[in-house]
């Protein structure tokens, strides 16, 4: 993993790339993108207040909140609000950017860290994103986790300690009918899209993207986890941590989990810097 | 006891009110564009023609404006008129039925439209639709309609249904009066707006401005009436679906003012990447053009924020567990969450599929699927942000959607 960089060493290595794509204009230029979380003093814990959707009113201490994002494109098109997509893997607009490698981020930290290969670009304007979280070339199947996290979190009902990783694979999809066996295809559910994003990529710039994880648990029920035993511990008061589901048979508030990972407001967002 | 008369006891003292208000007061009338022939100017407005009405001025026939103008229309198509009835072993998709043995029959679909434009350059830029050139042209209401009443011309969808007309657009009114050019598309917009006094009646009799009143008084937009009937296998005794109640009368009032913005054409063919069809409407140099704008019924039962998707209605009446003949309205389904239904009594609703064509979801309970759209926080944010894409042109053709009311992008 390339080490982790503040903003203005991000777009200032960015310019270095520019240049030395030698570019300019209306051509094809590489830009660095980098990712972290939302900006915060990370000395601090990172709490936050949620409801479920009973209703219910949690408190959430995250201790880890790891997440692999990549692919990450760029799209100068605003897009029909409740259209029917057309393809999953390519929604029209027009592209203007993007990222292809993958990278994981801690979440809780607001240090950037670098995506292992520069973006590609041309200046335009730019409206909505697409991050993807397809983990690295060998997880076609989507069975490799792209998210880990743990915390404890409390309500009336009591104290959850929690733990888990979230694999994007076909087990999370709407069942097809049949008749219709391509009509809820495994991409869908490994996409967030039409993020909106007002932006102009321009040459010598760079991307940012910020992952706010605390909006994962939207609506997040914590009593629905189901109880084990935590690593290396014996039964008994204390040693038992709730974990996420594998599927929507094991729990279905892990599938809520899933569905916020590709929210389209407020769990990415997306800047450019320039020099 | 249908629906409409269970609310008459509520509704009297508001058509009494708007009542005493529009005498007191004296109304203007709909603002008058002046551009068709047969409309009252907005001094005559408010004498009922037919003395049914004390507050809605009703609409004058429509003339057609002839060769090189554009007819306007309206449908609910043929959904609208006959609702959905459901044959255990239906087919979701073809029939089209409610997946979970639900038949809906609809006694109103009362929507108000206003502010149809046309405007130069609907495809200035293939990446935002809702931009477009200047206006040219428009035709103001507002217009008070039911979709499920309809009107006497064949529709844009198919066999059955039928539209109403509500005005007509012969010339380039705010661009110096000149003719449409029948070699340019223009943009078409319209919008659904909230109901209001000064409307033209267009086709709703004595108990639609009845219901009409109720809409004014809550600043509704769209309001879908009637009564959902369970018409599947008898349920297993015991189970979740043997405590729901088999009729469910619903009165579903929806604040949802919002603009549909150049809208796609299905009469144009294919259009840009992602985009069904050509967006725009052309004149002819022959005839009139008639645009129909189309209200789809179907968005109010979808289980994804998506298009043409699967319709359910238990979990309507999941909210109304252990009542008799309830009356669903929108702000009850506000106890929903749409992430996982638990009914009235507590319970989670499991998902089922009793047509030919549809998998349930895995799991104990139901959900729907918001697509990506976060902020909702329950079932009735996520009605209203379905319902609120309902405005279409010619049958399918989607328009870009601008909420005028506090909802997600």
């Amino acid at each position: 993993m390339r080490a982790s960089l503040t903003p203005c060493l991000v777009f200032a290595a960015a310019a270095l790339i520019g240049a030395c794509g030698g570019t300019t204009g209306s051509d094809t230029f590489l830009f660095e993108a980098a990712a972290g979380g939302v900006e915060r003093d990370p000395s601090q814990p990172f709490a936050f207040d949620e409801t479920d959707g009973r209703g219910r009113a949690w408190h959430v201490v995250l201790t880890r909140a790891l997440l692999t994002v990549g692919p990450v494109y760029l799209n100068n098109a605003v897009l029909v609000s409740q259209a029917q997509e057309t393809s999953c893997f390519r929604h029209g607009g027009r592209y203007v950017g993007e990222v292809l490698s993958t990278l994981q981020v801690d979440a809780l930290s607001p240090a950037l860290t670098f995506f292992p290969s520069a973006g590609r670009g041309v200046a335009d304007q730019v409206r909505t994103a697409e991050v993807w979280l397809f983990g690295d070339e060998s997880n076609l199947d989507g069975t490799t986790p792209i998210l880990d996290v743990a915390g404890t979190a409390t309500s009336e009902l009591g104290t959850f300690p929690f733990e888990g990783t979230v694999a994007l694979t076909k087990d999370w999809l709407r069942p097809a009918d049949p008749s219709s066996p391509g009509q809820n295809q495994l991409c869908e559910i490994r996409q967030a899209t039409n993020i909106p994003a007002e932006f102009h990529t321009a040459y010598g710039g760079g991307l940012i993207v910020r992952i706010e994880p605390s909006r994962w648990f939207d609506k997040f029920d914590f009593s629905e986890l189901k109880p084990a035993i935590s690593a290396g511990s014996d039964a008994g008061p204390g040693n038992v941590v709730y974990v996420l589901g594998k599927s929507p048979s094991d729990d279905f508030t892990t599938r809520i989990l899933v569905e916020n990972l590709r929210a389209r407001t407020g769990v990415y967002s997306l800047q450019w810097v320039s020099p | 006891m249908t629906t409409r008369r269970a609310l008459a006891a509520l509704i009297v003292p508001v058509a009494a009110l708007v009542g005493c208000n529009s005498s007191d007061s004296g109304l203007e009338g709909p603002p008058h564009s002046g551009i068709e022939a047969g409309y009252p100017d907005s001094s005559s407005a408010d004498a009922a023609a037919d003395g049914t009405s004390a507050f809605l001025s009703p609409l004058p026939a429509v003339a057609d404006p002839g060769p090189g103008g554009f007819l306007i229309t309206t449908s609910g198509e043929k959904l609208a008129l006959s609702g959905y009835p459901f044959t255990p072993g239906a087919s979701q998709a073809a029939d089209p039925a409610l997946v979970d043995g639900w038949e809906i029959k609809f006694d109103a679909v009362i929507v108000t439209l206003d502010h149809i434009t046309l405007s130069e350059s609907p495809n200035t830029s293939p990446t935002d639709q809702s931009i477009t050139g200047k206006q040219v042209a428009h035709l103001e209401g507002p217009f008070a309609v039911d979709l499920h009443k309809g009107g006497p011309l064949p529709g844009k969808g198919g066999e059955g249904e039928r539209a109403v007309a509500i005005g007509a657009i012969a010339s380039q009114n705010d661009n110096g009066g000149s003719s449409f050019d029948p070699e340019l598309p223009y943009a078409l917009g319209f919008d659904s707006v909230v109901a209001s006094p000064k409307a033209w009646n267009v086709n709703l009799d004595a108990q639609g401005l009845v219901d009409y009143q109720d809409a004014i008084a809550n600043g509704w937009s769209t309001m879908l009436i009637g009564t959902a009937t369970y018409k599947g296998p008898e349920p297993a005794a015991d189970s979740e679906f043997s405590k729901l109640p088999t009729t469910v009368h619903f009165r579903f009032g929806f604040p949802i003012p919002t603009s549909y913005v150049n809208c796609q054409n299905p009469e144009n063919g294919t259009g840009f990447t992602n985009e069904e069809y050509g967006r725009g409407v052309r004149s002819k140099a022959n005839a009139s053009t008639i645009v129909q704008l189309t209200v789809h019924t179907d968005h109010l039962f979808w289980e994804k924020l998506s298009h043409e998707q699967p319709m359910h209605f238990d979990q309507i009446a999941c909210a109304y567990v252990g009542i008799e003949a309830p009356i669903a309205t929108l702000p009850d389904m506000d106890s929903l969450d749409f992430s996982g239904f638990y009914c009235k009594d507590g319970h989670p609703l499991p998902p089922r599929s009793l047509v030919s064509d549809y998998a349930p979801v895995a799991g104990q309970i139901l959900y729907f699927d918001p697509n990506g759209v976060s902020g909702l926080p329950k079932y009735k944010d996520y009605l209203m942000y379905s319902v609120s894409t309902q405005g279409h042109l010619n049958s399918d053709g989607l328009c870009a959607v601008r909420r005028h009311y506090p909802s997600p992008p």
